[in-house]
């Protein structure tokens, strides 16, 4: 394991923002970890890095203990890469010192051929001579990689490192710092509120609620089987539907619908029902009206009521009913039924 | 190193309570009795209300032109309304004594301290007016509001807290200056302070005043502090400002302007030159150069100390933000509202009876300089501490370097120039103080501002011309050059952030 967290916690004055998290991280393996703002992601990241001290549990990086009771590594001895959200390239330096900042013991020439190294890896060779603040923001966060990587670090940190950019380069850069990653085969945890962000990036996501991991798996389980409710609406829009349990199948007012996980016979609960799980057939006899739809052009969010209720079900654009259209609802697929407490 | 310059700038103030309540609370209520001390509350508060007032006014009218009328050579005018600050008050108030020998009164006061004072006020209201989106006034105007309805109800509730604020730090001013007042013979309580010392070595009574002086600047200061509340509305930075046609205005603004700038610029610049001319011929050139070497002497080695003091509470403060830090950080400013004169005094009490082997040396003076302008200081130098973010810290710790090393290859190469530039500002600033030095340095030791006050004193106004002349242009001048360059050495802060 290159990082070992136990059972760590830590509080800012009465608020507990971290209650005995643990959670092992394999060597070269890319863990996001996903939360809403203030679900204290960002703490847990610096407890990582060594700026801040866990008030519990314990922290080993690569086998040795950072942080624990009476033992406290400081972050400039833990050799671990950190890549803020702003990037923070040193103002007062050129992409190539900057790149070049943390190594140590190497010969002028040795030296040299590491930074441009680096460089050539995130594609910024040509601006080594550049300062660090003519850079724009994708291209600063591609030196902040190159200089997080340039020490060799046991383990990458990356905090929310795309939320500045836009849309289009935020997509791009992504791709970019993933393939340089891969190359390097670190070992990488990234953090973000970004659900489609961790879903596409990551071997495995790590879901912080409430100080604690809800959920921790590779990104097919984290969005097709969410542990509960509370999960399966914080990943992507989920239809709700009262359900109990017939004869191995859940009796919804949609229908009878397969199992993902196993159930008691007779049990009642609610089953969460993805948008793009329903197919809409269009019917002038179904008991289904279209009363609302938002185009968004590769696909159409279709407002349908039931008998029932009201659910939205994600449609391919150019094929989506039109508003007043009869349909008839079909789940495709396997549903997750939550039994109620 | 913090905690010591903390405590040596909070000796004067703590150790003026020692002294006055020491001495029991019956020869306080005795000595205020005895003395006109109600009449010199009243003189000091009604002059420090009438230049704040009049301060703000002026203050608000120029920025207002310079940033947001079409006047004709209104760029002429916005460096014509900084500039007075080049001008120590009481080198003015010098200038103005040496042309018209009747100058003097609460009305002589009062007219140099308005126009000492009103760049204060201006200075702090064309920055808001600059920060100002004019597009609400637009909007203002297509929902019906008329030209002076926008001024009274979108305008004025945008900059009032800046012409506020100005007009305060021109009262707190006023309240603290004693070399303006003093030449123009105005008893407010500086100069009684200072007379109640000279004259009788009445040391209780001088204290009783000198506490009495800094209870009403710490109410000044508590009041402003409660009357603050509300943020600013507007704190968009501005992109558009239309300019509003002055028409038929025009003329008479230029003349009052122009006025304006005659008293506070054209008399005194006038007046120094004539006398320099006058006094040339006979001026004893070895007095005037000891008396630069000990200004600069004393400029240095106490503008330095100050600021090496305020780099290290600041680095606590800023950088490493512990709850010392911030302890340390408030004290300071408590010493803030102490003028200078109780300052001195504080200090000639402490060291007589504490520590009499530094009465009459220059280390009481250097004492008395970190008291007077830590604070000063340590806001000029969290400046350039500040563009060198935390999380650049951060990522030098990341990358293996230890507190010390991020100190030497990140924060002050980056923070490194303002540092050297808010030194010199501090530096300057100590180069115009007049009356700790007065007190505190040692006998035969004459600088350039103590001269010039002996001089004047005495009406040797031709021998006094040159010391004035070095005052404006070796302190004034550079100083607020500098301190409009750190001013806007804050700018690049926010593309730094913005990624």
């Amino acid at each position: 394991m290159i990082l070992t967290l136990s059972n760590v916690s830590k509080s800012f004055g009465t608020q507990t923002v971290l209650k005995g998290l643990s959670l092992d991280v394999a060597d070269g393996e890319f863990v996001a970890v996903l939360g809403s703002s203030g679900s204290g992601k960002t703490t847990l990241l610096r407890l990582i890095a060594g700026f801040d001290e866990p008030d519990s549990g314990e922290i080993s990086i690569s086998g040795k203990l950072v942080a624990a009771k009476s033992v406290f590594v400081a972050a400039e001895s833990r050799k671990v890469g950190y890549v803020p959200q702003d990037a923070a390239l040193f103002p007062h330096l050129s992409v190539f010192e900057n790149v070049a900042f943390g190594l140590k013991g190497l010969g002028k020439a040795a030296r040299v051929d590491r930074v441009r190294q680096l460089l050539k890896l995130v594609s910024m060779e040509s601006f080594e001579n550049q300062s660090a603040t003519e850079l724009s923001g994708g291209q600063k966060h591609r030196v902040a990689l190159a200089r997080a990587l340039a020490p060799e670090p046991e383990l990458i940190l990356l905090d929310e490192p795309f939320a500045a950019l836009d849309a289009e380069l935020r997509t791009r850069i992504r791709e970019e710092i993933k393939q340089v990653l891969d190359k390097v085969s670190s070992t990488t945890i990234l953090v973000t509120h970004d659900q489609e962000e961790a879903l596409s990036i990551a071997d495995r996501v790590a879901l912080l609620r409430d100080g604690n991991f809800a959920q921790v798996g590779n990104p097919r389980e984290i969005y097709s089987a969410p542990v509960d409710l509370g999960v399966a609406t914080f990943l992507g829009d989920s239809v709700i539907v009262d359900g109990v349990i017939e004869s191995g199948k859940v009796s919804t007012s949609l229908g009878q619908l397969t199992l993902l996980n196993s159930a008691k016979e007779a049990s009642r609960g609610k089953v969460a029902i993805r948008p793009e799980n329903f197919y809409l057939q269009p019917d002038l006899n179904g008991d289904s009206i279209v009363v609302g739809r938002q185009f968004f052009g590769h696909d159409a969010v279709v407002e349908v009521k039931t008998p029932k209720q009201l659910i939205r079900a994600r449609s391919s654009g150019p094929f989506a009913p039109e508003v007043g259209m009869k349909v008839t609802v079909w789940v495709r697929g396997a549903v997750n039924f939550y039994p109620e407490a | 190193m913090a905690v010591v310059a903390v405590l040596l700038s909070l000796i004067p103030f703590g150790y003026l309570l020692v002294r006055v309540f020491g001495a029991g609370f019956d020869s306080f209520v005795e000595s205020i009795e005895r003395t006109r001390t109600l009449e010199l509350l009243a003189n000091s508060l009604l002059l420090a209300i009438a230049v704040s007032l009049s301060a703000m006014l002026i203050g608000t009218a120029q920025a207002w032109i310079a940033v947001r009328s079409n006047l004709p050579g209104r760029k002429v005018f916005a460096v014509l309304a900084a500039l007075p600050l080049a001008i120590p008050t009481y080198v003015a108030a010098y200038s103005w004594v040496a042309v018209i020998p009747g100058f003097s009164g609460f009305f002589a006061a009062w007219l140099l301290l308005t126009v000492g004072t009103a760049p204060l006020v201006y200075l702090s209201v064309s920055a808001a007016l600059a920060r100002f989106d004019s597009a609400t006034e637009e909007v203002a105007s297509s929902l019906g509001a008329g030209k002076f309805a926008v001024l009274r109800k979108v305008t004025w509730p945008n900059i009032k807290g800046a012409t506020l604020s100005g007009g305060l730090l021109s009262a707190l001013y006023v309240l603290s200056d004693f070399g303006a007042v003093s030449i123009v013979r105005y008893d407010t309580f500086t100069r009684a302070i200072y007379n109640a010392y000279r004259a009788s070595f009445d040391r209780n009574l001088a204290a009783t005043l000198a506490l009495i002086l800094v209870a009403v600047t710490v109410l000044v200061l508590v009041v402003e502090s409660r009357s603050k509340g509300r943020k600013p509305i507007g704190t968009v930075i501005a992109n558009r400002l239309n300019r509003i046609d002055l028409r038929v205005w025009k003329l008479p603004l230029v003349a009052l302007l122009t006025g304006i700038a005659s008293v506070s610029l054209v008399v005194p610049l006038a007046s120094l030159t004539r006398w320099s001319i006058v006094g040339l011929p006979d001026t004893d050139w070895q007095e005037v150069s000891e008396a630069l070497f000990s200004s600069i002497y004393l400029s240095v080695s106490g503008g330095m100390l100050t600021a090496l003091l305020a780099v290290a509470i600041a680095l606590v403060v800023v950088r490493f933000k512990t709850r010392l830090g911030f302890v340390l950080e408030r004290s300071v400013w408590l010493t803030h509202a102490t003028p200078g004169i109780v300052v001195a005094l504080s200090l000639v009490f402490f060291s007589n009876q504490v520590a009499p082997w530094i009465y009459q040396t220059l280390l009481l003076v250097l004492i008395a300089y970190v008291a007077l302008f830590l604070p000063n200081a340590l806001s000029a130098i969290s400046i350039p501490l500040s563009q060198s973010p935390i999380s650049l810290d951060e990522v030098s710790a990341s990358l293996g370097l230890t507190k010390l090393q991020t100190l030497r290859r990140v924060v002050l190469p980056i923070a490194g120039p303002g540092i050297f530039a808010a030194t010199t500002l501090v530096i300057l600033t100590v180069l115009k103080e007049l009356p700790a030095t007065l007190l505190l340095r040692p006998t035969g030791v004459e600088t350039l501002a103590t001269r010039l006050w002996t001089e004047t004193g005495v009406a040797a106004f031709s021998t006094a011309a040159p010391y004035a002349l070095l005052l404006v242009l070796l302190a004034g001048i550079p100083a607020w050059l500098l301190n409009r360059a750190i001013r806007k050495d804050l700018e690049p802060i926010g593309d730094l952030e913005r990624a």
